[in-house]
């Protein structure tokens, strides 16, 4: 297994996608930061909330590269070559998903250093803006788990369907719909019951991506900034659903990636 | 099956269902260790299906199959595989790598020492020595072929399967791969290889297989092959069981019979035999006289399986 990984990661540093990822992740770190400079909203603790969030900027752009890399794996025929050296398909599935795994998270890591560190250094950060430490570290634990489901989701699809389009289209509509989901289901229950929009929305039980969803969406902050809701306030069950949640999603995606492929043919 | 040879590969009525059509039919194959196994059949006859069946990259609908006599379904098969080499259609490699990064991957996932002289050994035997920094996608269709194999050597291999390896060489690199496999061969390894240039099979297969529509028609030792091909008499008639025993009261002894002819190869014209038969009071219709190569005869064969 420790072969098939090392084997992995040699080719991943060495794939044009993983760097053209990077790229774009620079790129875009610098337009984010220019652009909220220029309109004066450029604040450390507005980056930290925004720039992670599943479902937009280079939070799309991971799990499009992630499944390009990971459909060439098929199409090149590498799954194929390992399937040949005697490799069982169940160490071949969990050496995709932690290639993925990795190239998520050193590029999102990366770029979210590079966008918060370089705001804070700029215009500052206030901590207690958003909750002081204690929210920023359960953030921190929604955004690790919602991209663990996001490679376990990347990863089935692309080896499910083997085809870059096909994948990617999925993943993406599937991913802006789930962040979207909780500003749908939170409007829809202020307009019927007229108020009460509180962040423990019982949907947070389903979806993966409500926290991160939720805390990266502008339409909240501006609830939040004008006091009118309790935002940053984090109960013990908005922790557990924000971390179990996506991690239970991310297994089943794993589980069922892995019997799919076990039971089909590798061209 | 003979007995008491041991086999690398033994399959037990294989078969592979594509949407309700067999591209593999309850196939009975049998490779023997040590021999270059000549894998003959037109396109779509299942020949690269039955590679795939073999490495794992598909799963048989019904039958099963033996490597180095440990069945599929074994816990030890994933080892055994690992005494296995292939080249399925054509060989898989990252375009965006080098020649030595290819080997070098390959090497991690194989789990041996990136040892750079073995490396750089294995391509010079295969004529790559010197591609440098130039990436496999800007290699021509033989290059990639040469590091397909010089990949498949890195792991030591006691069998390797070979599709259409042939495929993309000019003629002296279609002559250094003979050479190759000929001087492997020698050190112990079996060879399966498919392929449609059948000239070049016959110089190197010491047993050959027919597939045709998915059926294994005849496996055959390249003498045994020699002994059907060489020049004889073939006769027809609506009554073959009257005309062997006419031959054998004749006194010929070198008759074989056919499901649709009966051939003979003793030393006797055309004419002599036609009058002997006349005399036996048996009129044949159709004769004639056959010097087949490999191509003529799967190309029989498959008339005969046809005919059949």
């Amino acid at each position: 297994m420790l072969n098939l990984i090392k084997a992995s990661l040699y080719k991943l540093f060495r794939d044009k996608t993983f760097l053209v990822t990077a790229i774009i992740g620079v790129v875009l770190a610098a337009f984010m930061v220019l652009i909220n400079y220029g309109i004066g909203a450029l604040k450390g603790e507005t980056m930290f909330m925004s720039t992670a969030t599943p479902g937009s900027n280079f939070g799309l752009a991971v799990p499009i590269n992630l499944i390009v890399f990971t459909v060439g794996e098929f199409t090149y025929g590498t799954v194929r070559n390992k399937i040949i050296a005697g490799l069982s398909k169940t160490k071949i599935y969990f050496g995709l998903f932690i290639t993925g795994l990795v190239f998520t998270f050193i590029l999102m890591g990366a770029y979210s250093l590079l966008v918060v560190g370089s705001s804070s250094l700029i215009s500052g950060c206030d901590i207690e803006a958003i909750g002081g430490i204690k929210f920023i570290l359960c953030y921190i634990a929604y955004v690790i788990c919602d991209y663990i489901f996001i490679t376990a989701l990347s990863v089935f699809f692309a080896s499910l369907i083997r085809s870059i389009g096909g994948a990617i289209s999925i993943v993406i509509i599937l991913l802006v719909f789930l962040t979207l989901l909780p500003l749908i289901l939170l409007g829809a229950q202020a307009t019927i019951s007229g108020g009460g929009l509180a962040p423990d929305h019982w949907s947070m039980w389903i979806n993966p991506l409500y926290m991160t969803g939720f805390y990266g969406n502008n339409v909240f902050a501006i609830f939040a900034s004008s006091g009118i809701i309790n935002f940053f306030d984090q109960n013990v069950q908005m922790v557990c659903a924000g971390i179990i949640v996506p991690l239970i999603w991310a297994v089943a995606f794993v589980v069922g990636g892995l019997f799919i492929f076990k039971y089909s043919d590798v061209k | 099956m003979e007995e008491n040879i041991e086999y690398v590969v033994s399959t037990s009525e294989l078969s592979k269902v594509y949407n309700k059509v067999y591209a593999v039919d309850h196939v009975n194959m049998h490779i023997k260790k040590g021999s270059i196994y000549g894998f003959v059949g037109e396109n779509g006859s299942g020949k690269t299906t039955i590679i795939r069946l073999l490495m794992g990259l598909a799963l048989p609908t019904t039958g099963t199959y033996d490597l180095f006599n440990e069945n599929v379904k074994s816990k030890k098969i994933y080892a055994i595989r690992n005494k296995i080499s292939a080249i399925v259609e054509a060989p898989s490699l990252v375009p965006s790598m080098t020649a030595k990064e290819n080997l070098r991957y390959a090497c991690m996932y194989y789990g041996i020492k990136e040892d750079e002289e073995l490396i750089a050994e294995s391509l010079k035997s295969v004529g790559l020595g010197d591609t440098g920094k130039k990436t496999v996608k800007n290699f021509s269709l033989g290059m990639r072929q040469r590091l397909g194999i010089a990949l498949l050597l890195l792991n030591k291999p006691e069998l390797m399967l070979l599709d259409e390896p042939m495929n993309g060489l000019d003629p002296s690199g279609v002559a250094e791969l003979r050479e190759l496999i000929i001087d492997l061969n020698k050190q112990g390894i079996t060879f399966l290889i498919s392929s449609h240039i059948l000239s070049e099979l016959e110089k190197v297969a010491t047993h050959y297989g027919f597939i045709s529509h998915g059926k294994l028609l005849k496996e055959i030792s390249s003498e045994e092959l020699l002994e059907e091909c060489q020049k004889g008499i073939e006769i027809k008639h609506h009554d073959l069981d009257l005309v062997e025993k006419a031959l054998q009261e004749i006194g010929l002894k070198q008759v074989k019979r056919n499901p649709n002819h009966i051939r003979i190869t003793d030393d006797i014209t055309p004419l002599e035999l036609l009058q002997k038969l006349h005399n036996k009071g048996i009129e044949i219709s159709d004769i004639r006289t056959s010097d087949v190569n490999v191509e003529e005869y799967y190309l029989h064969l498959i008339g005969g399986n046809q005919n059949a």
